[in-house]
């Protein structure tokens, strides 16, 4: 009898111990030429240590455990995951086709739209553009003053669900521009941006004293659009506003703080002229596309493009954008260019992944460290260099597998294959 | 009183004009110094001398003692490329880019409306760019003559014009030239008509010609009165150049199956198309464009704009590239202009390219489907002092142009940017 019973505890603490050696480690090593965590120095032949969806740790003397998968890009640099902040990727497709646009709606308030119930994950948009190095973007939507809420998403995964981070991550706010070129209409154009800039100031007034009252427990009838801008104030939902002139970003950061809005300016475009105030307000700054012409002469060549070394030097946090879904792939370069115009490099990387998580309030994004979500891309070169290939990408710790839309073409021309 | 008063006032007026004034490039002999020489034959070349001499390449060499009169510019190893050239372009026009109002109107000619005040050419030339083939737009399936001019901004139009190259013809497919306007063609099988249809009006009016040549040649001197000519018509003559290889045709097309038709075409009736424009499709008749030689002018990645932009791949270059297709990066647009460099450096990761082969994308390549390859688009003795420095690796875009030159003027100078700059 005794002799069964330790037989049996003896098999089943074998049992045990067995189970426990063959239940599959979910560990994935990366091994590299050189790390850009770029919250710290860069590493060079590090490895970095994937358990699930996080990163478990980062050095040059990482222990692997046994049954980990070991990936080795022995040229290659490994940087976190690219962070577009405002695009409409996932809702626009061929852009001259109007039944392809679900970014651009009618009307000039509505909060109460959200940019996630369009939002289309089989877009071949979105693996073009992660074969590039963006894994996280902001889609937004568009037209009218204010055009709603903005989806925060991985570029990775099979339905809208699997692929959000954040349905609802910023409310858009479009202050509208007067206009510039000095024609008979003029006036007209100036009346009305002036007219329209009331309305908008309006809105948010009406909007803000409806939650107060809602606050106070008072019976507010039912109003859906001012009931979808109480985020703004019940839960410090972030205000992307856009403002370009000088005026605007003054009115924009005004809005703001009158209506102790957490805001976020975005594309600024006379910043420059108004970096002082920028600075004392707090904001930080999404740009526009560093593909920009200067728009009076009297602004210069480089008007846009030298904005974000201004930014940078006066402390204005910032981060990149490249706003149209099918050009959203180049972002890299499209922030590479301003390098040229006095932005340091390391500033011009932080600027497509540290800054844009922070600003977005993405805590577990935008750097190469413990804790933090692994979206890791494998570039065999500089991420801001026309020359540099993009060889891998993780997602949430997973390797991405899936070809790119521009992958199958090459494949498919390049045998002269009829179909897939 | 009243005479001082006017003296004052034009003093004061000739002063402030004198802030816009960009005085004219002079035209003097130019020693870069200390540069990193990009040329095809020989290579990179690092720390090396440019001699310019009445605008042309006169020698590149170690250590060069300056002339006299040449003005000697130490470049302290910056970057010297061929200056480039966009192949496809719009800028530097003073109107309309369509004769939209009819399908077919080659007699129209892009060379009347240069526009050498344009600011959109100055922002041009800051992106180190040197010449333009300046098109007719793609509403008309055969649309006007193009235009070729060096960027010599503040020259008069006469000045800008390059005679030494091929004069060329606009044709359009696909959407653009069937876009819905209510008229005919709304199908590429109308598009593809309406220029056989051309072409056969062209020949009739060849043979009318011919006939009454003829006839005049056999009729007596005292009869000739009776011997009427045909009605000149300088639409179908504009076409008869492009039969009897006085004018090429660089045709826009996006889709593989339109741009195979407009060859079966070109083979039918004699025209030679030097380039297709766009052509995103490319990379599926790579073997097609090699076998009847002709170059395509393209986006390097932009795409997706419209539907027949749809289907594409910018890994589709190296399939072209390995079957030896010219291949000639344009922009389109001065926005696109100003970053060629850019946009060519993007080749290297595309179709695997070097830095040469990538650069002649810009350069060499275009000046081969324009007709300059002679004259222009790469750094070599005798050929036009057409240059860019820039101030880091060319084709990175971390870089930029700091000086544009043009058949040893300088036209553009960073340096002295700033200061035509008027708040």
């Amino acid at each position: 009898m005794k002799k069964t019973i330790i037989l049996i505890i003896a098999l089943t603490v074998f049992c045990l111990s067995v189970s426990a050696t063959e239940h599959p480690d979910r560990s994935i090593a990366i091994k590299a030429k050189k790390i850009v965590t770029v919250s710290g120095q860069s590493i060079e032949n590090g490895v970095i240590l994937v358990k699930g969806s996080k990163i478990a740790a980062v050095g040059n003397s990482v222990s692997i455990p046994d049954g980990a998968t070991v990936h080795e890009y022995s040229d290659a640099i490994v940087y976190p995951g690219l962070i577009n902040a405002f695009t409409t990727l996932g809702n626009t497709g061929i852009s001259a086709i109007r039944q392809w646009n679900d970014a651009r709606e009618v009307g000039a308030f509505k909060p109460n739209l959200s940019a996630f119930t369009a939002f289309y994950p089989w877009s071949n948009l979105i693996p073009n553009t992660r074969e590039f190095g963006t894994l996280t973007a902001l889609t937004v939507p568009g037209g009218g003053m204010i055009p709603g809420k903005a989806v925060l998403f991985n570029l990775h995964g099979w339905t809208p669900e699997d692929m959000f981070i954040n349905k609802e991550a910023a409310l858009i706010i479009d202050v509208p521009e007067p206009p510039i070129r000095k024609d008979k209409n003029y006036k007209k154009r100036l009346e009305r941006v002036k007219k329209k800039k009331k309305e908008l100031w309006t809105f948010v007034d009406k909007a803000h004293k409806y939650y107060l009252r809602a606050k106070n427990g008072d019976q507010n009838p039912f109003n859906p659009k001012y009931d979808a801008m109480k985020d703004l104030w019940e839960h410090q939902l972030p205000a992307i506003i856009i403002a370009d002139c000088a005026d605007n970003i003054r009115w924009a950061i005004k809005l703001a703080k009158t209506f102790k809005l957490k805001a976020i300016l975005n594309n600024v475009y006379d910043g420059e002229d108004v970096l002082q105030e920028i600075r004392n307000s707090g904001y930080p700054v999404i740009l526009g596309s560093m593909y920009s012409r200067n728009r009076k002469w009297e602004d210069g060549l480089d008007k846009v493009f030298r904005l974000p070394a201004l930014l940078a030097a006066k402390g204005i946090p910032f981060a990149f954008s490249s706003s149209w879904g099918s050009s959203a792939f180049d972002l890299p370069l499209n922030a590479g260019r301003t390098v040229a115009y006095g932005l340091s490099q390391e500033e011009a990387v932080k600027g497509l992944t540290l800054y844009p998580a922070q600003i977005l309030g993405l805590t577990g994004y935008g750097s190469i460290e413990p804790g933090k979500v692994a979206n890791l891309v494998i570039a065999d070169g500089n991420i801001l260099e026309t020359s540099t290939v993009v060889k891998d990408v993780f997602v949430k710790g997973k390797k991405v597998t899936g070809k790119s839309f521009f992958r199958r073409e090459y494949d498919k021309a390049k045998d002269k294959i009829s179909g897939e | 009183m009243k005479t001082k008063k006017t003296l004052l006032t034009v003093i004061a007026v000739m002063l402030w004009v004198s802030i816009f004034a960009v005085q004219p490039a002079a035209a003097q002999d130019l020693l870069l110094k200390n540069g990193t020489i990009y040329t095809f034959d020989r290579g990179v070349l690092n720390g090396y001398d440019l001699l310019v001499q009445d605008g042309k390449i006169a020698r590149i060499d170690r250590n060069i003692t300056p002339p006299s009169k040449t003005k000697t510019i130490d470049l302290k190893g910056k970057s010297v490329i061929p200056g480039i050239i966009d192949s496809h372009n719009h800028i530097g026009l003073a109107g309309q880019i369509n004769e939209y109002s009819e399908n077919v109107t080659p007699e129209v000619r892009m060379q009347l409306q240069i526009n050498p005040d344009h600011p959109r050419i100055y922002y041009s030339l800051s992106g180190g760019v040197t010449m333009t083939h300046t098109m007719h737009g793609s509403a008309n399936p055969i649309g006007g003559e193009n235009v070729t001019i060096k960027l010599k901004w503040g020259k008069t139009p006469e000045e800008m014009l390059e005679k030494r190259a091929w004069r060329s013809l606009k044709m359009a497919l696909g959407e653009n030239p069937k876009g819905s306007r209510g008229k005919y063609p709304e199908t590429r099988m109308g598009v593809s008509d309406v220029i056989e249809n051309a072409y056969l009006e062209a020949m009739a009016y060849r043979e009318k010609w011919r006939r009454f040549n003829k006839k005049k040649q056999e009729t007596p001197d005292a009869e000739q009165y009776r011997v009427i000519p045909p009605r000149k018509d300088y639409r179908l003559e504009a076409l008869l150049d492009t039969l009897d290889g006085k004018m090429v045709i660089r045709c826009h097309s996006y889709r593989a199956e339109e741009t195979l038709d407009l060859i079966r075409l070109a083979k039918k009736y004699g025209f030679r198309v030097a380039a297709f424009e766009h052509i995103h499709q490319a990379y599926r008749i790579a073997d097609e464009l090699k076998a009847n030689n002709i170059g395509i002018s393209i986006f390097i990645d932009s795409w997706n704009y419209k539907a027949e932009a749809s289907e594409f791949s910018p890994w589709g270059l190296r399939l072209l590239h390995d079957k030896g297709v010219t291949i000639a990066l344009n922009s389109d647009t001065s926005e696109k202009m100003r970053r060629l460099y850019i946009e060519a450096g993007k080749m290297r990761r595309y179709a695997g390219l070097n830095d040469l082969d990538a650069l002649k994308t810009i350069t060499l390549n275009c000046a081969q489907i324009m007709g300059m390859a002679d004259y222009t688009g790469s750094i070599e003795i005798g050929k036009d002092a057409d240059l860019a420095v820039f101030d880091g690796h060319p084709l990175s875009s971390m870089s930029k142009c700091t000086l544009t030159i043009i058949e040893g003027e300088i036209y553009f100078d960073r340096a002295k940017d700033q200061y035509i700059r008027v708040k």
